[in-house]
Parts: C-alpha cells; sequence; structure tokens
C-alpha cells in the first residue's frame, strides 16, 4: 500500500524509469545472491553429492564440513587457526594505522594554517591522478632491501599511508565542523591536543568509524599483501586463493565451500550491523575534485 | 629559519601551526618513504640492465616486445587494456549513475537492494572470481542452463568453459568488469546525489519540469564535480596491476586474455615467488616507466577537458 501510493505521487517518465530498474535490479541482485546461495547449498553436500550436480540442494545438510574446514584446512605450515589470526591482525592493524594516520593529517590540514598547507591538498589530489605504473617493482625491491618482507613488525608501515581516499572524505567532513567550541575551550585554557581528542575527533566518530569499516572489510579481503610480500603470514582471502589452485582431493570441493563461508561471515555480520552507518556517513565529506 | 616561516604568524597561530605539522610528521614522512621515494627508485631501476649497469636495455627489450606480432605482444595487452577502459567508461560507468540514481529516487526495496549490491565488496575479490569462475566453468550453471535451452555455443566451450575457451574467454573477463563495476560507485554517487538541496527539486517540480529534464538538467551537472572526478581516476587507472584478471585466469600461459594491467601485476608476482636479485627488476621498471610517461599527458589532457566543463557549483 505504502509502495502503492509512492509510486503514484511520481510522474509517468519516473514510474516507467523505476520500473524498468526494478526489473533490472531484481535480475542482478539474484545474480548477485544465486553464488552466496550456490556456495552455501554446496558446502553442506557430500563431495560425491557435489561431483553429481551443483545445483541440486543437499539431501541431509553435512554441516560436519565446517568442522573439517577449521579442522583440516592448512596452507604450509598455517591451521586455519593461524590463517584466521593472520587475516584478524593484518585487517585490524592496517585499519588502525591508515584510518589513524589520514585521520590526524585531515585535521591538521583542515583546521589549522601552516607553511606548505595549500601545497598538500594539491599534491593529494595529483596522487590520485598521476598514474605511476610500475612502482609496485621498486615497492618489492624496497621491502627486500629494508628487510620488511615476511616481517610482520615493519610491514604495517606500508599500510599507515595519510593522504588517501579516507584522507579526502575525512577533510571535507573536519572543514564542516564548527571551529566555535575549540574557540570557546581555547578561552578555557584547553591546549590544541586536549580540543582535538575532546572536541573534534568525537565530532567525526561517525566518519571515522565507517571509513574504519570500509576499511577493514577491504583489508580483510587483501590477498596481495600475503601474495607479495608477506607468503609466510597467509590470511584467508590467499589461502583461498591457493586452495582453489589445487586439486583438493584430500579435502574435498564442499569443505574448501564450508572454509569460504566461515571466512565472509564475520564481514557479512559486521556490514549487516553498520551498514547504515556507512551509508550515510562515507558520503557525509563525499568526494570533490 | 622558523623565524622566517613564521613571520606572517600570531603567537597562538604559530603554536597551532606547530601542533599541526607535528600531527603531520608520520604521514608526511610515510609519504616520503612510501610514495615519493619508491616511485623516484622505480624510475632508476629501469634503467638497471641485467648485466648490472646502468643503460637502455630494458626499455629496447620493452619496444622489441612492443612491436612483435602475435598474442604475446605488448600491444596486444595494451590494446586490450584499452578496451577494458572503454568498456568501463562509456558502458558501464553511465550504466552506475543511472543506478545510483534509481536508488536515490527510492526504487521500491532500495535499502535491501543497497545492501546486495554492496556484496561484491563485502566478499572480496577472491572470493568473487573464485565463484564466478565456478558460475562459467564447464560444469557451472550458466553452460548448464544454456544446454537446457538449446542455445548454440561451440562445442569446446561446454568442454572448457567460458573462460576457457580462446574466443570467449576476454569477453568473459570483460562482463565480470561490468557486473561488479555497476555497482561499484553506488555510495560515492547517492552521496553526491543526497547533497544535493531537496528544494531544487521541489522548486523543479513547480516548474513542471519532466523527470528527464531533471535528471539531465538539475541531478547529472550537479553531480558532474563528483563525475568528473570518477572519470578522472578510471582514467588514470588504466594500466594499473589488474590483480582481477590475475585471480580469474591464473598464472597458466592464457591466450587471448593479458592486458597490460595483468602482465604487470603477473611480472612483480614472479619477482616475489622468486626472491629475484636486483638486475631482474629493471624490466617491469622500464615497463612501467613506459607506460606512464605514455598515460600522463593522456590523463592531464583529458583532466583539462573535464574540468573546462565543471563550472565551479556550490549549494
Amino acid at each position: 500500500m505504502k509502495v502503492r501510493n509512492k509510486m503514484k505521487s511520481r510522474s509517468v517518465g519516473e514510474t516507467i524509469f523505476l520500473i524498468l530498474f526494478f526489473v533490472f535490479f531484481v535480475v542482478m541482485a539474484i545474480s548477485l545472491l544465486y553464488p552466496l546461495f550456490w556456495v552455501v547449498s554446496n558446502s553442506l553436500k557430500t563431495p560425491f553429492e557435489y561431483r553429481e550436480s551443483s545445483f541440486n540442494l543437499p539431501e541431509t545438510p553435512l554441516f560436519e564440513n565446517y568442522l573439517s574446514a577449521v579442522r583440516d584446512i592448512s596452507v604450509g605450515k598455517a591451521s586455519f587457526a593461524i590463517l584466521a589470526f593472520n587475516t584478524v591482525w593484518m585487517a585490524v592493524v592496517s585499519t588502525v594505522v591508515n584510518i589513524g594516520s589520514s585521520t590526524l593529517a585531515a585535521y591538521a590540514v583542515s583546521k589549522y594554517r601552516f607553511p606548505g598547507k595549500p601545497a598538500i591538498y594539491s599534491i593529494v589530489i595529483m596522487i590520485q591522478v598521476l598514474p605511476t605504473f610500475g612502482s609496485n617493482t621498486a615497492m618489492l625491491k624496497f621491502l627486500y632491501d629494508a628487510n620488511m618482507i615476511n616481517n610482520p613488525y615493519l610491514i604495517w608501515l606500508t599500510w599507515a599511508g595519510g593522504f588517501d581516499f579516507a584522507f579526502i572524505v575525512l577533510y571535507g567532513y573536519f572543514k564542516s565542523v564548527s571551529w566555535n567550541y575549540a574557540e570557546a575551550a581555547m578561552i578555557d585554557g584547553a591546549g590544541h591536543f586536549k580540543i582535538m581528542y575532546k572536541i573534534m575527533l568525537p565530532q567525526a566518530i561517525p566518519a571515522i568509524a565507517s571509513l574504519m569499516i570500509l576499511n577493514l572489510i577491504g583489508a580483510w579481503n587483501n590477498y596481495t599483501t600475503s601474495m607479495l610480500y608477506m607468503k609466510a603470514y597467509p590470511n584467508l582471502a590467499y589461502a583461498i586463493y591457493l586452495l582453489d589452485q589445487e586439486s583438493m582431493f584430500e579435502i574435498g570441493r564442499p569443505v574448501f565451500f564450508a572454509a569460504i563461508v566461515i571466512s565472509i561471515l564475520p564481514l557479512l555480520i559486521i556490514f549487516v550491523a553498520c551498514q547504515k552507518m556507512i551509508m550515510t556517513n562515507v558520503t557525509a565529506g563525499g568526494l570533490k575534485g | 629559519m622558523r623565524q622566517g616561516l613564521f613571520r606572517s604568524y600570531t603567537k597562538t597561530e604559530k603554536r597551532g601551526a606547530l601542533f599541526a605539522l607535528g600531527l603531520l610528521a608520520f604521514p608526511i614522512a610515510q609519504f616520503l618513504i612510501f610514495y615519493l621515494y619508491i616511485n623516484i627508485s622505480s624510475i632508476t631501476l629501469a634503467f638497471l640492465q641485467p648485466d648490472n649497469n646502468y643503460g637502455l636495455a630494458n626499455f629496447e627489450r620493452v619496444l622489441e616486445e612492443f612491436v612483435r606480432s602475435g598474442d604475446g605482444s605488448l600491444s596486444v595487452y595494451v590494446l586490450r587494456s584499452m578496451i577494458t577502459w572503454a568498456v568501463g567508461t562509456f558502458i558501464t560507468f553511465p550504466a552506475s549513475i543511472l543506478f545510483a540514481y534509481a536508488l536515490f529516487k527510492k526504487i521500491p526495496g532500495e535499502m535491501v537492494f543497497r545492501v546486495i549490491f554492496f556484496l561484491p565488496s563485502l566478499l572480496g575479490a577472491v572470493v568473487m572470481t573464485t565463484l564466478y569462475r565456478y558460475l562459467v566453468s564447464a560444469t557451472g550453471p550458466l553452460l548448464e542452463v544454456i544446454k537446457k535451452l538449446n542455445i548454440y555455443l561451440p562445442e569446446n566451450i561446454f568442454r572448457d568453459g567460458l573462460l576457457g575457451g580462446k574466443d570467449t574467454a576476454f569477453g568473459t573477463i570483460l562482463f565480470y568488469g561490468f557486473w561488479l563495476g555497476l555497482s561499484s560507485n553506488i555510495i560515492v554517487l547517492t552521496g553526491a546525489l543526497t547533497r544535493i538541496p531537496k528544494e531544487i527539486f521541489e522548486a523543479s517540480k513547480l516548474d513542471g519540469t519532466s523527470f528527464m529534464g531533471e535528471f539531465f538538467r538539475i541531478s547529472f551537472p550537479l553531480i558532474w564535480p563528483t563525475i568528473s572526478t570518477l572519470l578522472i581516476f578510471n582514467m588514470s587507472s588504466l594500466f594499473v596491476a589488474d590483480s582481477g584478471t590475475f585471480l580469474l585466469v591464473g598464472t597458466g600461459e592464457k591466450e587471448g586474455v593479458h592486458t597490460m594491467g595483468y602482465y604487470m601485476f603477473y611480472v612483480v608476482y614472479r619477482l616475489s615467488e622468486t626472491g629475484a636479485s636486483d638486475r631482474l627488476y629493471g624490466y617491469p621498471a622500464a615497463m612501467g616507466l613506459l607506460l606512464t610517461i605514455f598515460t600522463i599527458p593522456i590523463v592531464l589532457i583529458f583532466r583539462y577537458f573535464v574540468e573546462k566543463h565543471t563550472e565551479d557549483i556550490a549549494y
């Protein structure tokens, strides 16, 4: 009823546009949901059932596959628990250092006057725009030379860039936050550090938290760090890539699919819980050239 | 010196400036090492020859591989990269704007669709490519449906799958990019649309502006700064290391699929596998440098034209 009323208040052109897109969206949604359904369904089968047909539903859901995935899957010396641990620490550390660095940089550039300030925003935009192909090679060589390959104590430095997309979003966000409270606090004798963490940062928490969740999702799924620089510390994403290259006679495909489901479950839960916050806050600062 | 730098600052401003510079110390140091130094050393590496002397041998090798004929020619990889870019820019991107617009116009089920369309980002490239490969494989659901519908396809496709067939592999990769690209800009584009004041839409409705008129005369021009920025970013990623294709086709020698981005990623991956000696870094660095030199003027000219049509929009 509510939908019908909504549609009634629209023009004919808008209604046709929305009907066309609604049909298209439904097709698109099915195309995105079906693979997920397919992987869950096949994760509950016996290897024989899977070989017979990957479309049929499992006769009796075999939840044991999930236990087998946790117990039997390993990459090199890394057990499933180690893979999960690597995934968590890499995702959390990368999120904290990346968003932390971007927050400090964005706050300083948006709220203070200092020598060289006008150049910084232009440089950030130039970094985004100027293509620099082939720097992966130099990065690999640098990390070898600096003893940072397979070095969990130093690799986080590569994640701690402060002038990326998060900077642009947070710069816009801080720009829109009034400085009046800070001035009032200054009159009361508050220092710059106190103003930052007591007054300004709390106001940006929705944006910072949303960026952190987005970053966490990206870092959780980041396989290139493990693949290129941290082979001794494989995470789940890299492990799925490696396992998929193998014949999997020992563990069987359904157990592999169960491992995929386990690896994405934490992100699904986090996203479903926080999606409204992400959608409303990341867009607040926006992206403007 | 410091006195000179802060000449025009009051005492309070100077204290604030020093605080800001303190906050920036780490991000700037990180930038200097991991962006500036890396990119400068990428240039010097390009001149480091396999014989450990500095010279132009790497560039000669890249150019030789560029002009040679056949599927392994770099010119073919460049062409495929450009086709990928063109599909992304002229088909996927405009479609994604309409996509975002439909969500912004509160299509029924908008919130559910938003969550579903975010799935590819949530699941990540490894899971998405793994699932896609199963979907289009010889035993996957797509070919199974085609077989059931009696749609004609060459026999080898039913044997090797859509990614395994020489003629269908590149198209299948392009479709993957299109399929996922449609929803990739939703957050940024719907964000830009949401920032347009509601009064503008209300006023245009009172003026009798049609739905199409509202899109082309109001929404599109007002979000043009965001669109142009995304277009420029997209342009500058023309040859960026393409690990998505790498995940789809793997490390095997497959005909008809390699783009420049794939090849760049593949070469670095090989280096990381072998822990190669310094002299082997020159070739990929030279390739990257030539591509950068080729792309920078294009990006800058593109940017000039795009921004020329961008008025400073404030609302």
